[in-house]
């Protein structure tokens, strides 16, 4: 159960973290990994796989849309990119990390009293 | 999007394969870059991959739930929605299951006579063989068939037969006639049937003195008790007593096996047989056997010394007697396709008067975000499970029904409408009309409901959508159901009214045949003489009528022959020396016997009857058609008559008497403008009457009119019995009136379809009346506060009454006008059952609109009557 919720807690942050990367602009399933690793300079280690189903997810959710497109090299790829939904959501989400964030930020500061 | 939005997993999953490959791919040329060995950088990728498989799953359960999720929810929501109107859910899955079963069981009718079940051998490789060419006549006996034993490379073999003719068949005291064909000891095998008991013939029984026979089922049943075996039975065929040596299965749609009995030619006659079927080898080139019969029929062609080209072999499938549709099968087809579009139509506007009073509800939802195709999907997912409903007990009843109709169809229509029986064909037909169910009764009222527009019934607050366009389409609905039920009403009551009409001696009398049918039989033989080219008639016709007068159980006999003439036109003379040529070109005249009008019982209405002096003379008696034909307005008695023009020298014959008419008055409805085209004069058969004697098959067949004291098809079987030593083995039949003109099978066939369109007008009716409750009371409750109001202000219940009544009365007045119409319009289908004193029947028709729009009234008036009881403060209250 404990494992479970923790899934689900990684899951709804990789949701934003993949929205973020693509409000840089469209990009395959690869190049989200990449951006995601340079934007926390390697410190993010996800599973690569577990991307997938999340793009597939916020697919089905409206918040991204997807299309087969060349690559430089010249390869097919499915690239993605954000809808007018995504970025609403994006920044919803946002919102509510900061405020999350904050909050735990402010319990985590309590001082125990003596 | 381009999402894959059915199921198509294989498209999903190459699309996540090609995905997958490509990021690690990218990964591992990106891990070269950074300077690892090739191996480990692909290694390395795997690995930070993960679980392939594992991503698989998890993103193909993505893509499945989405329209899975969707479909629950909708399905979930729509049984709720159900749920919630039992009454609706019960008679919407009740009539649907019912007009489902009896499309299903009528096809299930259908099914049976399109696919026969018949235990014959690949009888696709069976084909009909012809022979064309006069080469036969120059080579011998035997060398097309040697010539066609030997070829066969492409093809199994080649036999025939010689197709039936009726045959007086006894055992002890039963007796019966039916169709005996002969045929080739190998024909039998080589078409593959297999016998229920016993064996079929073999090559040696030609030379068997016992005369070994093959009976069919049916016949076997009519001989031989339930114990017995017919196996090594003795029967006799016209005297010749035969030994029963097998028993096959009678196949009324099948060349050959439609008869029933079969036996073998004498080693004589052998030859005499035509060769009429040849079996392909399995898999042969149907061109290959072409060629084959091509080189065949050149090669014989030459032998006989033929100029090339004429000898020829024709191929056409055995069973090519398809089945063709008959007015029977439309009629019937006709009328439970009505009961289902009444069910339809009842369930549509069912629907669509919930639909419109659930607007608000669907207008909330749409604006909440709900897509215009969800709310449509949602409507759907209610039908189809009203429809699955349906379905489920529609195809409980239909196997209730094949096995009651199996039960119930009379024996003597059993070739026209053969025993139903349930196969997967049948349920995918159930499963189709469910789907039509579908599409009819839930898109049209779905869509048009979804239309509406959420600001528009939102803003109206108490409104309840219905807009004159909705209440147009539901009475449209109502009007197309009520007249369909009619139709089906009507076609009910004239078969029902045909059927009292046939079993009704009287009418059967005056009306259908101007005689008493029912001691007739009537006998066609060709008689015993020897072959030369003409020979005289008079002698042989009184010896036959003497002979026939004694069986036991006849009360009179008389023969008849049309006689051939030279009519290039008919000449009248009115008594006083005015000749008037009459243009007829099918006329002769009929040779009688002096006792042919009291054996058939016409009355003779002027003048007298043949006396046994008129033998000999040249004088005729005339029909009263015929006598108003050429003398209208005048008495025929003593006017002249001769056959032939005004220059031929054909002796002049005088009248003496006008017998009633018995022609068809269907086809002749004006004697005085429209010619009758059948013979209408009639003379004592004399001494210079001929007939011509062709072959050993004996003289032209003479047709023989008897009248039975009693039991006439007992009778029948004692003159067959009697005509067996005049034939000569070529034509002889034996018939009763009943038999010839189906009188019988004609009420049995009207009672049984008559009961079936009862069920269904009845179905229909029920429909109609739970339809129009279920739409007034939907009235009501629409306009319950302006009734309220109206009440209020003063409205009496009267009134109040009118109000609700007036529009019923409009559409159930249309639909007994489109029923009516609708009715006329299926008279090219019921003409076939009826004839034309019935069809036309207008009270009749009358009769049974005004029932129908008596129970549609009744039907609407219980709502209505609610509706007067309205108490305006509470309904005001309610708003």
């Amino acid at each position: 159960m404990a494992a479970a919720e923790k899934n689900e807690l990684l899951q709804g942050t990789l949701d934003m973290l993949v929205l973020k990367a693509l409000q840089l602009g469209a990009m395959h399933g690869w190049g989200i990994t990449e951006r995601l690793a340079q934007g926390s300079r390697d410190a993010l280690r996800i599973g690569q796989g577990s991307l997938y189903p999340a793009l597939y997810r916020l697919e089905k959710q409206g918040f991204i849309d997807s299309d087969w497109q060349t690559t430089e090299n010249g390869r097919r790829a499915r690239y993605y990119a954000l809808t007018a939904a995504g970025r609403k959501r994006l920044a919803a989400e946002r919102e509510s990390w900061r405020r999350m964030s904050k909050v735990v930020e402010l319990i985590l500061a309590m001082e125990s009293v003596p | 999007m381009s999402w894959p939005r059915r199921g198509r997993r294989e498209q999903v999953d190459a699309r996540i394969a090609e995905e997958m490959r490509l990021h690690v791919e990218m990964e591992a040329a990106r891990n070269i870059e950074r300077g690892m060995p090739p191996d480990e950088a692909r290694r390395r990728a795997h690995v930070a991959f993960g679980g392939r498989q594992r991503v698989m799953e998890e993103s193909r359960d993505i893509f499945r739930a989405r329209w899975l999720d969707e479909l629950v929810a909708d399905t979930r929501y729509a049984a709720r929605t159900l749920a919630r109107r039992p009454t609706f859910l019960i008679v919407a899955v009740v009539s649907l299951g019912l007009a489902i079963a009896l499309n299903t069981t009528m096809y299930s009718v259908l099914d049976a006579l399109i696919n026969p079940v018949i235990d014959v051998r690949r009888p696709d490789l069976l084909y009909r063989l012809q022979y064309f060419g006069n080469a036969r006549k120059r080579l011998d006996r035997r060398a097309i068939p040697d010539a066609l034993r030997a070829a066969g490379h492409s093809y199994e073999g080649v036999s025939g037969y010689q197709e039936g003719a009726p045959a007086l068949i006894e055992r002890a005291a039963r007796a019966t006639a039916m169709n005996v064909a002969t045929v080739r000891p190998d024909f039998l095998p080589l078409l593959g049937v297999r016998p229920l008991t016993g064996r079929v013939f073999a090559a040696s029984d030609i030379y068997d003195a016992s005369h070994p026979i093959v009976i069919s089922d049916r016949l076997a049943a009519k001989m031989f008790l339930a114990g017995e075996t017919p196996l090594g039975a003795t029967i006799e065929v016209n005297g010749v007593g035969s030994t029963v040596i097998g028993v096959i299965p009678h196949y009324g749609e099948v060349p050959a096996l439609w008869n029933d009995a079969w036996v073998l030619p004498t080693v004589d006659a052998l030859p005499g047989i035509p060769l009429n079927i040849i079996r392909v080898r399995d898999g042969a080139d149907p061109q290959l056997v072409h060629n084959e019969l091509a080189t065949l029929a050149a090669n014989l062609a030459g032998d006989a010394g033929e100029v090339k080209g004429w000898t020829r072999f024709y191929m056409k499938p055995w069973m090519s007697t398809q089945f063709h549709a008959t007015h029977f099968h439309y009629a019937l087809f006709g009328a439970v396709l009505a009961v289902l579009l009444v069910a339809c139509a009842n369930l549509a506007n069912l629907q669509l008067a919930r639909g419109l009073g659930r607007s608000r509800e669907l207008a909330m939802r749409a604006a909440l975000g709900a897509s215009r195709g969800r709310l449509v999907r949602h409507m759907l997912a209610e039908t189809a499970l009203v429809a699955a409903g349906g379905l489920v007990l529609g195809v409980v009843l239909t196997f209730w029904g094949v096995h009651l109709l199996s039960a119930t169809i009379p024996d003597t229509i059993a070739d026209y409408i053969v025993k139903p029986h349930t196969n997967w064909r049948v349920l995918a037909f159930a499963a189709l009309t469910a789907v039509v169910c579908v599409v009819l009764v839930g898109l049209a009222p779905a869509l048009r409901v979804s239309r509406a527009d959420p600001n528009e019934l939102l803003k109206s607050g108490a409104g309840t959508g219905a807009h004159k366009k909705h209440t147009r389409l539901y009475g449209w609905l109502v009007i197309v159901e009520i007249g369909l039920a009619l139709a089906v009403l009507c076609g009910c009551s004239a078969l029902l009214e045909s059927a009292w009409h046939l079993s009704d001696r009287e009418y059967r009398v005056k009306a259908l045949f101007g005689y008493d049918p029912d001691p007739l039989l009537e006998s066609t033989v060709s008689l015993r003489a020897a072959p030369s080219t003409r020979v005289p008639v008079a002698d042989m016709a009184a010896d036959l009528v003497e002979r026939i007068r004694s069986v036991h159980g006849v009360a009179d006999a008389s023969v008849h022959l049309g006689a051939p003439t030279e009519n290039r036109g008919v000449m009248a003379d009115d008594g006083h020396g005015i000749l008037k040529e009459v243009p007829a070109p099918n006329w002769g005249v009929v040779l009688v016997s002096p006792s042919y009008f009291t054996t058939m019982g016409l009355p003779i209405i002027r003048g007298r009857d043949f006396a046994p002096g008129d033998r000999d003379t040249r004088n005729v008696v005339v029909d009263s058609l015929t006598a108003l034909f050429i003398w209208p307005h005048q008495d025929p008695i003593g006017k002249l008559i001769k056959f032939g023009d005004a220059k031929a020298a054909v002796p002049w014959s005088r009248v003496v008497g006008v017998v009633s008419d018995h022609r068809d008055r269907k086809q002749y409805p004006d004697p005085l403008r429209e010619l009758p085209g059948l013979y209408g004069v009639y003379r004592v058969v004399s001494s210079w009457d001929s007939v011509s004697v062709k072959n050993a098959k004996g003289a032209y067949p003479l047709s023989v009119t008897v009248r039975a004291t009693g039991d006439a098809a007992a009778t029948a079987i004692a003159v067959h019995h009697a005509l067996i030593p005049f034939s000569t083995g070529g034509v002889l039949s034996v018939s009763t009136y009943d038999e010839m003109y189906r009188i019988s099978w004609r009420r049995t066939r009207s009672e049984f379809v008559g009961s079936l369109f009862s069920i269904f007008a009845a179905i229909g009716i029920g429909l109609v009346a739970i339809g129009v409750y279920g739409i007034v009371a939907h009235s009501v409750a629409e306009r319950r506060r302006e009734i309220g109001v109206r009440i209020a202000l003063g409205a009496t219940s009267r009134d109040v009454l009118h109000a609700i009544l007036r529009e019923g009365n409009v559409l159930a007045l249309a639909g007994v006008a489109l029923g009516l119409y609708l009715t006329l319009q299926l008279k090219g289908n019921l003409m076939a059952f009826l004839d034309d004193a019935t069809f036309f029947d207008a009270p009749l028709y009358g009769a049974m609109g005004v029932l129908l729009f008596t129970i549609v009234i009744i039907a609407a008036v219980r709502p209505a009557l609610q509706a007067t009881r309205i108490d305006p403060a509470e309904s005001l209250r309610n708003e």
